[in-house]
């Protein structure tokens, strides 16, 4: 089964692609809105990331080599671009810009409960490649080779790196928990 | 790391990732920037045309079919476990590796399980059964954090004698439990829907002139989504008893008919072409004037899954010809009882034409459904009685003639719906098939949540927080989620049953 191949056509002219597009946000910009949000913690963030990744997606679409391959395309998209903004957010810079807390943080408005926040806190301090590949297969609901796709990785990998994430994770809620 | 630990963990980060997610419940419009000037027209005059087109379209979705309600209070991790009917007992998986963590067995050898339901906890089930003197009863049972399945316990409240359940749905609290009725007479040709207050046993009664099917209930009961069954062809199949001598090669007997013409023999289509996909089945439904054959066979009863008879398939009657309009079975609308592996030795594939196949154990009468998008809403606060008073809901979308399951969400603003095209067919020009949601109240759709590129996803069950949809597709079930993605839970072989939930 492939799920989330979607019927952009076979055609690349500009209407297709326009009109592939539009579906595309409409039926996915929630959706990958919330994935981003749960990468970067903040909305207006996961915004400009969704933002970002569509704007690419319509630079690049007619590049595709396989317009079936859009939604894979946005959310790589989606993961690449909050690794940046959480690479910046690192940095020291002029151009610093505030954030709102993140959701998870006691700060946010976002009435939570303490005990998803420190699931969510631990999340991020899980490296990279394993907070991603937790997110796309419990979050996302995707398979090991959805996953693999959108991580660029091999499936064994993912497989690999969610087992290493899950017995990390478990180790710091564990270390909270007492 | 134990397994239960595993367990805890994913779910503990479902549930988090979940409620943050849902934190945000719109996506802002397509912000494209502004072209620069450029001496060449051309590029500029097609950069504009694709930011207006996608504004546009953008635009044009949020007035056409509105914004997307908010979610539902509270949030919704992907729930624990699953039932399906599997024989003749409810089996209870786990929805992370489908692997079996207990079972319902049927309460006697003369009584079996045929529909499953649960409540939006995803810990309290409840059953209906079916039983060879045409009797049917309903159970509750719990399922333990382990997945351990407490000892059912009979309702005090049971649909009358002589009638079967054809679907079963409680709410998502829990208080209200729907089914719907069908008569085992077989001159019979009504349905009927009752509503329970599952504290207070207090029924009440809604009666339509068509069996319904598909069932499924808003979280505090009061909107209740239905479809009818559109009875096209009944047949009778005299099958031979096992040890009773009976000739093994059986004719089938058209004792009503309606959508179907009589032809000339040489007319008269091959067995292929001509008859509805198998579907065992038990408790007719004939509209009309019986026959004297089906007057003197007297109400059949439910043939128990897993009894065998080996029935060469029946030979077409001469006497009909194909409906005028397409036929395709809907393997979520069994009005009688779905297909399960094994009884007669046959598989199921699915296939545009119907086809008639003999059940064990007694004569029997089936019909085939002309799959549509109508869907029904009945609100259940209003006075029962009569059925036709609920709203009738048109699904409307670019998809084939086949609508595979319908659920309502929790709040009842909207209906989820598993759409496609038949599945031996050949792809109908522009249909998509998947899971697609809709208004409830216009049958427009709003978005899909997940497309596939072949085949059918069946639509089973929502969650009790309308984020997470078990589907069934080929042989196995799944999950898709609101954020589109799709997650095989377990992969049980043969067609799974349509009679799961979680």
């Amino acid at each position: 089964m492939q799920a989330e191949i979607l019927d952009i056509g076979s055609s690349r002219g500009a209407p297709e692609a326009d009109d592939a597009i539009s579906a595309l946000y409409a039926e996915h910009a929630l959706g990958l809105t919330r994935l981003a949000l749960i990468m970067v913690g903040d909305r207006e963030t996961a915004e400009d990331v969704v933002q970002e990744a569509f704007l690419g997606l319509h630079r690049r679409y007619h590049r595709l080599r396989h317009p079936d391959n859009a939604l894979v395309y946005l959310r790589s998209a989606v993961l690449n671009a909050s690794r940046s903004v959480l690479r910046r957010r690192r940095l020291p810079s002029f151009f610093a810009r505030t954030y709102e807390p993140p959701v998870w943080s006691a700060e946010s408005a976002a009435m939570l409960g303490a005990e998803r926040r420190a699931v969510l806190e631990a999340l991020h301090r899980l490296p990279r490649r394993q907070r991603e590949a937790l997110v796309l297969r419990y979050y996302a609901e995707l398979s090991e080779e959805e996953t693999a796709r959108v991580m660029g990785v091999s499936r064994g990998t993912v497989k690999s790196t969610t087992h290493r994430a899950l017995a990390a994770l478990g180790r710091l809620l564990e270390e909270r928990d007492r | 790391m134990t397994e239960v630990n595993v367990r805890d963990i994913i779910e503990r980060l479902r549930d988090a990732t979940a409620a943050a997610g849902e934190t945000i419940t719109e996506a802002p419009p397509l912000r494209l920037p502004e072209p620069r000037p450029r001496p060449w027209l051309t590029p500029l005059a097609a950069a504009a045309a694709v930011v207006l087109a996608i504004a546009g379209g953008v635009g044009a979705y949020r007035v056409v079919f509105g914004e997307r309600a908010a979610p539902a209070e509270g949030v919704a991790p992907l729930p624990r476990f699953f039932a399906h009917v599997a024989g003749t007992d409810v089996v209870v998986r786990s929805s992370d590796g489908g692997r079996e963590v207990g079972r319902v067995a049927a309460p006697s050898a003369y009584e079996w399980y045929a529909h499953v339901a649960a409540a939006g906890d995803n810990r309290t089930f409840f059953a209906a059964t079916e039983a060879k003197d045409c009797t049917a009863r309903l159970y509750r049972f719990t399922v333990g954090e382990d997945g351990r399945v407490a000892k059912p316990e009979a309702l005090p409240y049971r649909p009358p004698e002589g009638t079967l359940v054809t679907s079963l749905a409680v709410s998502g609290d829990g208080k209200t439990v729907a089914y719907g009725l069908q008569s085992c007479e077989p001159a019979a040709t009504t349905g009927r829907i009752t509503v329970a207050d599952t504290a207070t046993g207090r029924t009440r009664e809604w009666r339509g002139d068509r069996p319904v099917t598909g069932l499924s209930l808003s979280r505090d009961g009061r909107y209740l989504a239905f479809r009818e069954a559109t009875l096209l062809t009944v047949f009778r199949v005299r099958s031979p008893r096992p040890g009773s001598g009976d000739p093994a090669v059986t004719e089938p007997e058209v004792v009503s008919s309606a959508d179907v013409h009589p032809v000339p023999a040489e007319a008269a289509p091959s067995p292929e072409a001509a008859f509805p996909e198998p579907t065992p089945s038990e408790s007719p439904e004939v509209p009309a004037t019986p026959t004297p054959s089906s007057a003197a066979s007297g109400p059949p009863s439910p043939a128990r899954p897993g009894d065998v008879a080996a029935v060469p398939e029946p030979a077409p009657a001469e006497s009909f010809a194909l409906p005028k309009h397409p036929i395709t079975p809907d393997p979520t609308d069994p009005p009688i009882r779905e297909p399960y592996p094994g009884v007669d030795g046959l598989s199921y594939p699915a296939s545009p034409v119907p086809k008639p196949v003999p059940t064990a154990g007694s004569d029997d009468v089936r019909y085939v459904r002309v799959p549509d998008g109508r869907v029904r809403v009945l609100d259940t606060t209003t006075e029962p009685g009569d059925l036709r008073r609920s709203r009738m809901v048109p699904l409307t979308g670019p998809w084939g003639d086949v609508v595979c399951g319908v659920t309502i969400s929790p709040d009842g603003t909207r209906l989820y719906a598993g759409v496609g095209y038949p599945p031996a067919a050949a792809r109908p020009e522009a249909a998509t098939a998947g899971i697609a949601e809709f208004d409830a109240s216009s049958g427009e759709p709003l978005r899909h949540l997940t497309r596939i590129d072949e085949g059918l996803l069946c639509l089973v069950d929502g969650d009790g927080g309308g984020t997470r949809f078990l589907v069934r597709h080929g042989g196995e079930y799944g999950v898709v989620a609101d954020t589109g993605g799709y997650r095989t839970l377990a992969t049980v072989g043969a067609e799974p049953r349509t009679a799961a939930a979680w």
